[in-house]
């Protein structure tokens, strides 16, 4: 007797000459039959025996005390795995109709032929034992996913600073991943990797390389030496060619370590293929680090070098995975902006409606590197050459999406509209003007939202060597009509008029405008 | 699209601007106002004195388009007539307080 031949039936129907007819056939064709004549005996039944204890079941509709759409409605509601089939008179296509809408897994009409009963209850116990694989397998992401979460919560760096950490996976496992190591008192480093792809292959990829990873690192290996030995087995073992048959890199990982010492004040940041990390100064000033090598498990010979900096007045590094770059792309916001409003949802329930448009997991860490609690956030940054003076109205809607994205109800629309045009003229200003229209100088725009003051600051810097402007003259020229002959500083009296607060520096090549959020009129 | 109207009991040529004032359409604005204004039907009996441009739907006006407006003062002026804009913007009455254009413009805030 085959394994398939011993799977249990439980057949419901209230006459006795056809529970023995089924039965008689069903025991032909190797089955093991349970019988129930009603529907409460049913229900006692998988009560007491339990649900997995059957392989299918079938029931006549017609029952006195119910009917077979009521029983299969209960079944569906306790063990959804267990494939019910519903048997009606002939010709009762409503019925059928109604049967297959509620969920049976199948029908047959009376009178029921043998060998039609017989592969209908076979198909019926492949269904259930599909069902139940999946379920099991559904059950076992999901603790593994509790597990993932497990490990990538909580990584403060000990006794020292808070860190804010993001982690959405697309489904619920995924293939980022963030570890912390400490190597002394003041030493630590920060790893956080993108396993290509964000399914359940990506998963086991990422707590691999996690592990690999940690373990070499607490075991005295150097970054260096533990990123080329991930290149390495990626390269050599997963995605070797004469395995895998293609020279397409089956796997890789986009990593970045961040060696922070707090002792020498200064970090080392090794990026293979990861996104610039943002470092952010006291102000919230932004430099983005753009320095990268190739992700890991691409080339043997792999050249992995780093970038190091003084910790000088850096207040805090926000690392982000490739996720967050899409999502943004898709929101048309600046990725600070939807980083932010992430770090300030107040659970994951609202994290994921925010997310609800992603294609990628998505992984935010945002490091603290003082002890000052710094509540001015970055909301944007950006570079621009003076080629992109032609999109200024594209700049300008990029601008707005973000900030409102960011602030929403926070900001009026009269005051975004004065932070709108003052932006505009000042980063065309600065574009026209301050990149002495050559195609290799840049200014950058920084928008932060300072909490403490329910302010927006506004700081535009180029390279250019600035220009000497004076306010007052050009305010006492404005009453005589013949003295308005350039826009230059007639967008920065207008400026003047919106801003809260308008500082030069560096010659007038830096620009910083303070919004209030409420309104000024 | 710009449209305009003549209103010949007040002497004025009324301009209606579909939104923002700024460097990337003022150029084309401001030809289109001019044709407007050089259009002989558009005089009104000769009694035509007033320029006036609604703004109503304009959230914000730059540099650009300050200059453009400056043109058209000394425009008005050397024909002896003047210009007034209506607004319901708060920046924009704001941008024509900051730059003093408001003591050389008739600005009917909404």
């Amino acid at each position: 007797m085959t394994e398939e031949n011993k799977k249990n039936i439980l057949i419901v129907d209230d006459e006795q000459s056809s529970l023995d007819y089924l039965k008689a056939c069903l025991k032909k064709g190797g089955f093991t039959c349970s019988e129930a004549k009603s529907v409460t005996e049913a229900k006692e039944i998988l009560e007491t025996q339990g649900f997995s204890a059957f392989d299918c079941l079938i029931t006549d509709y017609y029952i006195p005390d119910h009917n077979g759409i009521e029983l299969l409605n209960w079944v569906q509601s306790c063990d959804n795995t267990l494939a019910v089939s519903i048997i009606t008179a002939e010709g009762e296509k409503e019925l059928v109709t109604e049967s297959l809408r509620k969920g049976a897994a199948d029908y047959m009409e009376k009178p029921v032929r043998p060998n039609l009963l017989n592969d209908s209850v076979k198909r019926l116990c492949q269904l259930t034992a599909r069902r139940r694989e999946l379920s099991e397998s559904k059950r076992a992401v999901s603790e593994l996913a509790q597990l993932q979460n497990l490990f990538c919560q909580s990584k403060p760096i000990p006794g020292i600073h808070p860190m804010e950490f993001i982690m959405i996976p697309m489904h619920e496992l995924g293939g980022d991943f963030l570890d912390i190591v400490q190597l002394s008192d003041k030493r630590y480093i920060i790893s956080c990797a993108d396993v290509s792809g964000h399914n359940l292959k990506a998963a086991y990829v990422s707590a691999y390389f996690q592990g690999m990873s940690s373990g070499m690192l607490l075991e005295g290996a150097s970054t260096l030496e533990t990123i080329h030995k991930i290149n390495q087995i990626m390269v050599n073992d997963w995605n070797d060619p004469k395995v895998k048959g293609t020279h397409r890199p089956m796997f890789s990982i986009a990593a970045i370590y961040v060696v922070l010492d707090l002792e020498q004040q200064n970090i080392e940041i090794y990026n293979c293929g990861f996104p610039g990390p943002a470092l952010l100064d006291v102000d919230s000033l932004s430099t983005t680090l753009d320095v990268a090598s190739q992700p890991l498990g691409w080339f043997k010979d792999g050249l992995f070098t780093s970038h190091k900096t003084d910790l000088n007045n850096l207040t805090h590094i926000l690392l982000y995975t490739d996720g967050l770059l899409s999502l943004a792309e898709a929101l048309e916001v600046h990725p600070y902006a939807l980083g932010f409003r992430l770090l300030k949802a107040e659970n994951m329930d609202e994290r994921l409606s925010l997310t609800y448009a992603a294609h990628d997991d998505i992984l935010l860490i945002k490091i603290y590197l003082t002890d000052t609690s710094v509540h001015k956030n970055s909301i944007f940054y950006q570079k621009y050459s003076r080629t992109d003076i032609n999109d200024i109205d594209m700049l300008q809607t990029h601008w707005e999406k973000s900030l409102l994205y960011a602030l929403g109800d926070k900001i009026l629309e009269s005051r975004i509209d004065d932070i709108l045009v003052s932006t505009r003229e000042i980063v065309l200003n600065s574009l026209e003007h301050g990149c002495q229209k050559s195609s290799e100088s840049y200014s950058s725009l920084d928008i932060i939202y300072d909490e403490d003051t329910e302010q927006i600051i506004i700081q535009v810097n180029d390279e250019g060597t600035g220009f000497e402007f004076n306010i007052e003259q050009r305010l006492a020229d404005m009453e005589k009509l013949d003295a308005i002959s350039d826009h230059i500083g007639l967008g920065l009296t207008l400026v003047h008029g919106l801003v809260d607060k308008l500082e030069f520096s560096e010659n007038s090549s830096a620009v910083k405008m303070t919004f209030n959020l409420e309104k000024k009129l | 699209m710009i449209t305009h109207n003549v209103d010949s009991m007040n002497q004025e040529l009324v301009v209606q601007i579909p939104g923002d004032l700024l460097s990337s359409n003022v150029a084309e604005i401001s030809g289109q106002i001019n044709e407007i204004k050089t259009n002989p039907n558009n005089f009104g009996g000769g009694n035509w004195k007033t320029l006036t441009l609604d703004l109503c739907k304009a959230r914000m006006v730059d540099s650009i388009g300050l200059n453009m407006l400056v043109s058209l003062i000394k425009d008005m002026k050397s024909r002896g007539g003047n210009l007034k804009v209506v607004i319901t913007s708060k920046t924009v009455y704001r941008t024509f307080l900051a730059t003093r254009l408001d003591k050389l413009i008739n600005v009917v805030l909404k």
